[in-house]
């Protein structure tokens, strides 16, 4: 029975190893893009997180890179590959506007397809935000 | 308690290679070093953009194989500040290490000067580490390469089993399997110019 338990404890701790964030040091992506309101006006000194999580697991959220909209609303991130899914989180003052004029759903959210990255880049286009 | 018989055996031991050593300054087939020094990076590469200049420490050992010719190997450490988090994301240390090989050739100068000119290459590794305030706290990230470097090196004897030196190290950093957008980042991924001056010790078996 005590055999078992610890089979059993080092299966676990196996699974959960397993199932945390690793971060490659020899890829590096990057992402970038624009903020403005939803009247187009660029936003300049937004704080930006790029975030990488793991759904239920303990691993992350963790930010991995963070950065500054310029006063052409522009940012741009470079932070190590992960294993886990990306997107940039906006300051809490501020949410995503889904489309002119319409607010669905407030999230603080931009969320990154990393199937989407070509040649370790990926652009997020304009990101029309909102102060809630 | 241990430790203090060894390192008296030891010192007992150099002291009778003393008194019984026939032998001219450098003329030994083995030595050990180890040297402290600061290093620097030059170049538009995201190493030399995202790392101060740091201390180093190297310990080598050395071995004088046919005439004046040998070889030597060994390590190199050095845990630089980051001065941006542009290029590698929101690291907070690092730690670089280089494990080494080198071809050497010395060169008597008078009685207690030996010049001594080196070159090699190396496994390079710089680890990065990221904190998160989530269950593991911290995730380090690894990247590899090869190094290549010539470093001439100044001796002067002590005694005739201990001498101070003096190196001044170019090494050529080429780090292997590197993704990275390098256009849009506006930086080098691949290669990297390091300069290491130091200052160390020597003893000559």
């Amino acid at each position: 029975m005590k055999k078992q338990i610890i089979v059993g404890c080092l299966l676990a701790m196996s699974l959960m190893a397993c199932y945390k964030l690793h971060f490659e040091g020899n890829t590096f992506q990057t992402v970038k893009g624009t903020i403005t309101d939803t009247l187009n006006k660029p936003i300049s000194n937004l704080t930006l997180n790029m975030v990488t999580t793991l759904t239920n697991s303990r691993s992350g959220p963790v930010i991995v890179s963070t950065t500054s909209t310029k006063s052409d609303g522009s940012f741009q991130f470079t932070f190590p590959r992960s294993n886990g899914y990306l997107y940039v989180e906006l300051p809490e003052t501020y949410a995503v506007a889904d489309s002119v004029g319409k607010i669905p759903d407030l999230h603080r959210e931009i969320y990154i397809d990393t199937a989407k990255f070509q040649n370790f880049l990926y652009n997020t286009q304009t990101v029309k935000v909102v102060e809630p | 308690m241990r430790k203090y018989f060894i390192v008296l055996y030891l010192l007992l031991s150099l002291s009778q290679l003393k008194a019984q050593d026939t032998t001219a300054f450098g003329d030994k087939t083995f030595s050990i070093g180890t040297n402290e020094g600061l290093k620097s990076f030059t170049g538009n590469n995201f190493i030399s953009k995202t790392y101060k200049a740091s201390a180093s420490t190297t310990i080598d050992i050395r071995f004088r194989i046919y005439g004046n010719w040998g070889i030597g190997g060994g390590g190199e450490w050095s845990s630089p500040s980051l001065k941006s988090l542009q290029y590698v994301g929101n690291s907070t240390s690092a730690t670089m290490t280089n494990w080494f090989g080198y071809l050497f050739y010395n060169v008597y100068l008078g009685k207690k000067w030996m010049f001594v000119p080196k070159i090699g290459t190396g496994s390079y590794r710089l680890t990065n580490t990221l904190e998160a305030n989530d269950y593991y706290k911290t995730y380090t990230y690894s990247t590899h390469g090869y190094s290549y470097f010539a470093a001439p090196e100044i001796n002067f004897f002590l005694t005739k089993h201990i001498s101070a030196n003096a190196v001044v190290q170019y090494t050529y950093i080429n780090l292997r399997s590197m993704n990275a957008n390098e256009s849009v980042i506006g930086t080098n991924y691949h290669k990297t110019n390091q300069f290491l001056g130091s200052i160390g010790v020597r003893f000559w078996l």
